[in-house]
């Protein structure tokens, strides 16, 4: 029993360890790689990037030229509209297309989702707002809905379910042929955004739905979807265009916008994306959308027309994480890392990361050596830390420090 | 022989126990009326917006509350002992030196746990009259891993309060720490709702780490004495 207690005590100094030493490791040594922000311009029909180079924030083309910020942003009108028009700088076409603020204005967008975006807890209830009060701005409504084995309207300021709403509601769900309970739901739950379209849900069939509420009537449709695409999250966008809902994602780490002409779907080039691994940012002008694909270690850029024909792609890779210095000296020192709280997720997890190299066994090694130094020198029976001297093997300077802040002298 | 343990213990915690009552209970007491002011002159609306979209924590001054129960409990149990070395009294008694410590960790434990429960229960009496249910299971995950901390913090005390060296006292304390704070995680509610039974088990597991400075205690004597 006490020596059970001790083993539990040095798994605690180990997981302590593991955890705290490393975090201080990388807030010392930690090395961002700089990402380049790379656009599309159409003055020149090539990208275009801005990139930090040996600290410097350098704007370049595809083949290495290098621009003033004044150049930089006169390429790249779509983008830069606001300063070009404020300096009167801005053209009147481009590729014959008359150049009006307001149109630019509305047609611009961007949309990022990384991966902590998929990785998050979901609201435990939900509010529906009014799509058409007749009001100028949304309101939050005086109820949240739960979708279990039915949909239930609750009151906040009474904490009582709605029977009349939540059985309105229901019959509509059910009408549509909704199987319950709700499986993924996607929306805007805010009051902060131009329209209401209310949600987005994929009941326990697989089914898509939309569900919104007008004039305080339900309204749902169901929207026909690929018989074997399994949707895995949807992304609700507020965009001024009102061109599409939201972007679909799918089992297959495939991209689909949900546009707001009939429900059709429109799936996007994005060969390669890993939603876990991979943050995704569409950027939007009046002639085209930018998609980018931005890993650990490389870049993939895809631009598409108004009809979502690709013009053209760029791709960018650099050296891998794993052979930056910091990376390396972490290979030396340290077998793993426990990381409880990792930056793709909000949700805590026991998440190891395994160190990128094999260096650490050397380290592991010496300390197992000064393991058995320190026994030698006290005259300590070797094979009774037989397990102590492995727990050092394997752990490196987390089961050395755990073994020693706990001393084994259970047999002295 | 049993009941004589009980009783020494209790008159060494009665006080610390009947005081984290009356604390918890004005945490508790403080929080609704909190709630209740939000829901009655705020909007009610605008309130559940907060917690239930915008992840506000309307228990967030609960949050080191059991850690200081746990603390204190540990403190009020082991201080008296170590004064002057008291605890080799008790094992002098004629049981084994281990189940008398187990014994002890036990029924504070058991104290420590009803604490606990009785703040449980009133949270989630005074929740389930303002909100729902997925409020309050959301509510729950989020603050049973300050608790799973506080019973994790309450065996450490133990452990260190017996340890015989000054040095070793300030190594665990290091370790502890360092242990201990992983339960209060600057995180979004539910965050530790995946890992929540792995931290049960730590905590549990931690309930009988005092052995060990109980043994480091009577090896230390035989060298001393």
């Amino acid at each position: 029993m006490v020596k059970l207690s001790r083993y539990i005590l040095v798994l605690i100094g180990i997981m302590a360890a593991s955890i705290a030493i490393p975090q201080i490791y990388w807030t010392i040594f930690r090395e961002a790689p700089s990402v380049p922000n790379v656009v599309y311009s159409r003055v020149l029909d090539e990208f275009m990037m801005v990139a930090r180079e040996d600290g410097v924030l350098v704007r370049k083309d595809e083949h290495g030229n290098i621009y003033s910020r004044d150049e930089f942003e006169a390429k790249l009108p779509l983008l830069f509209f606001r300063q070009l028009f404020a300096t009167g700088d801005m053209p009147d076409t481009i590729k014959g297309r008359h150049m009006d603020h307001a149109e630019l204005s509305t047609y611009s967008s961007n949309f990022t989702l990384r991966p902590v975006d998929m990785n998050t807890p979901e609201p435990v209830l939900l509010p529906l707002l009014e799509a058409q009060s007749g009001r100028v701005s949304l309101a939050l409504p005086e109820d949240f809905f739960r979708l279990s084995d039915r949909i239930e309207f609750i009151v906040a300021e009474t904490n009582r379910v709605d029977r009349e709403k939540s059985d309105k509601f229901n019959e509509a769900l059910i009408r549509e042929g909704f199987a319950f309970p709700a499986r993924l739901t996607g929306g805007l739950p805010t009051d902060r955004k131009n329209e209401e379209e209310g949600y987005f849900i994929k009941d326990n069939n697989g089914d898509l739905f939309h569900l919104m509420m007008i004039r305080g009537e339900p309204y749902v449709a169901r929207i026909d979807i690929p018989a074997q695409m399994e949707i895995v999250h949807i992304e609700c966008v507020d965009i001024a265009t009102r061109e599409y809902y939201a972007f679909l994602f799918s089992e297959g780490n495939e991209i689909y916008l949900l546009m707001q002409d009939g429900y059709q779907l429109q799936k996007l080039p994005a060969d390669g994306y890993d939603p876990k691994n991979h943050r995704l940012r569409v950027r939007e002008d009046v002639l085209h959308k930018t998609i980018s694909i931005i890993g650990d270690d490389h870049l993939q850029v895809t631009v598409v027309d108004d009809k979502y024909e690709v013009v053209d792609t760029y791709s960018h890779q650099w050296d891998p994480l794993h052979l930056q210095a910091d990376h390396i000296l972490f290979g030396w020192l340290f077998p793993f890392q426990l990381n409880l709280q990792v930056p793709e997720s909000r949700f805590v997890t026991l998440n190891i990361f395994r160190s990128p190299h094999y260096f650490w066994m050397l380290t592991n090694l010496v300390l197992v050596g000064v393991s058995v130094g320190l026994l030698k020198r006290k005259n300590r029976c070797f094979k009774k830390n037989l397990i102590d001297l492995g727990i050092v093997l394997l752990t490196g300077v987390f089961g050395f420090i755990a073994t020693r802040v706990f001393p084994n002298r259970f047999f002295d | 022989m049993h009941k004589a343990i009980f009783y020494k213990e209790w008159l060494k915690i009665r006080w610390a126990v009947g005081l984290f009552l009356l604390l918890g209970l004005i945490v508790l007491v403080n929080i609704f009326l909190n709630v209740r002011y939000g829901v009655r002159f705020m909007d009610a609306h605008d309130y559940w917006y907060r917690i239930i979209i915008q992840g506000a924590n309307y228990a967030a001054s609960l949050k080191y509350i059991p850690l200081l129960v746990g603390l204190g409990l540990g403190v009020a149990q082991y201080f008296p002992e170590i004064v002057n070395q008291r605890i080799k009294l008790t094992f002098h008694l004629p049981i084994q030196e281990n189940k008398v410590l187990l014994i002890q960790q036990g029924f504070g434990l058991c104290c420590l746990l009803l604490v606990y429960a009785l703040y449980i229960l009133i949270f989630v009496m005074g929740s389930s009259y303002f909100f729902p249910a997925e409020v309050i299971q959301m509510q729950l995950q989020t603050i049973l891993p300050w608790f799973l901390g506080g019973l994790a913090a309450y065996s450490l005390t133990g452990l260190i309060m017996l340890e015989p060296l000054w040095i070793y006292r300030v190594l665990y304390t290091i370790i502890a720490y360092g242990f201990v704070s992983q339960y209060f995680l600057q995180a979004v509610p539910m965050a530790y709702s995946r890992v929540l039974w792995v931290f049960a088990l730590l905590s549990l597991v931690t309930v009988i780490v005092v052995l060990f400075s109980g043994y480091r205690f009577r090896k230390g004597e035989m060298h001393h004495g």
